[in-house]
């Protein structure tokens, strides 16, 4: 690096480098986004597939896996951020799928009783908007595209039977959060 | 040449270390090291100024037994950093408009 005074562009190019730098780093997310497009698939089908061996009362049992997931990565994210270096961006992009994640915990266990048809459509409402905000923040255009994807998909929703709905969520699942995951890790490794 | 600028920022090795403190609360001198590709001996000198002009803070600690060097921005360094690119996009704004 020289050392001698230089221009305001080369000040703005350096910046944007230094930053730039930063935000490469934290495109590691990709692993989350495959691990949830993975389980949510599985479970969603893994429930529609009970309704349709009249098994409906037990196709909430596949869900049940989500909060040890959810508890696993809490504690691997909170070692990762033990042995790294405090990114402000970073903790903005945890906080917010931590709280996403405890609030779709929440609703989907605490209250599916009232909610009943409009379940689904609020979950993937939270997500679409945790995704959409994600991609925002790393300026990924395949979250954000994923994003709108989700929150597109939850307004179809509302319009579906709670027997439909498992099915459009877990292709939901494989298109807006599996794919764009793989498709992060890939450019990641690059 | 550009008054406006503070000159304890605008050089590259010590701009390059701000604008890192900026996306990270705090840094080891490794990882300074590691992304400014600069020497050891280089970044301590623009550390003292920095720390001199009380821009940041340096810490020194142990970590398994190895000595660790952390460096944070202060709140002075944090407004001069936010007073430089504001500097920065005033002059670029100027050269456009020229």
């Amino acid at each position: 690096m020289k050392t001698t005074n230089f221009t305001p562009e080369e000040s703005f190019q350096l910046i944007d480098s230094v930053i730039q730098k930063a935000k490469s780093r934290f495109e590691e997310n990709g692993i989350p986004f495959i691990l949830w497009g993975v389980i949510i698939a599985l479970c969603s089908y893994a429930q529609a597939y009970m309704i349709s061996v009249n098994m409906s009362r037990e196709s909430w049992y596949p869900y049940l896996i989500m909060p040890f997931v959810g508890i696993g990565l809490i504690i691997y994210y909170y070692n990762k951020k033990k042995n790294s270096t405090p990114n402000p961006l970073a903790s903005i992009y945890g906080r917010l799928w931590q709280f996403v994640g405890l609030n779709i915990m929440l609703i989907a266990f605490g209250f599916n009783g009232y909610l009943q048809n409009n379940l689904v459509p609020i979950i993937l409402l939270l997500m679409g908007i945790a995704t959409l905000l994600s991609g925002s923040f790393i300026k990924s255009k395949v979250l954000f595209f994923s994003g709108l994807i989700i929150n597109t998909s939850a307004f179809i929703s509302f319009f579906l039977s709670w027997e439909q709905q498992p099915l459009l969520m877990g292709t939901v699942s494989i298109f807006a959060l599996l794919i764009p995951g793989i498709l992060l890790r890939l450019n990641h490794k690059k | 040449m550009y008054k406006n600028l503070d000159p304890l920022l605008h050089s590259p090795l010590r701009l390059a270390i701000v604008s890192h403190l900026m996306t990270h609360t705090k840094s080891s001198f490794k990882e300074l090291k590691q992304n400014t590709s600069a020497s050891a001996g280089n970044i301590s000198v623009q550390l003292k100024k920095l720390e001199e002009a009380n821009y940041l803070r340096i810490e020194k600690s142990f970590l398994d037994n190895y000595p660790l060097t952390q460096v944070s921005l202060t709140k002075k360094g944090i407004k001069a950093f936010e007073a430089y690119v504001e500097a920065l996009k005033n002059i670029l704004f100027k050269n456009l408009l020229l």
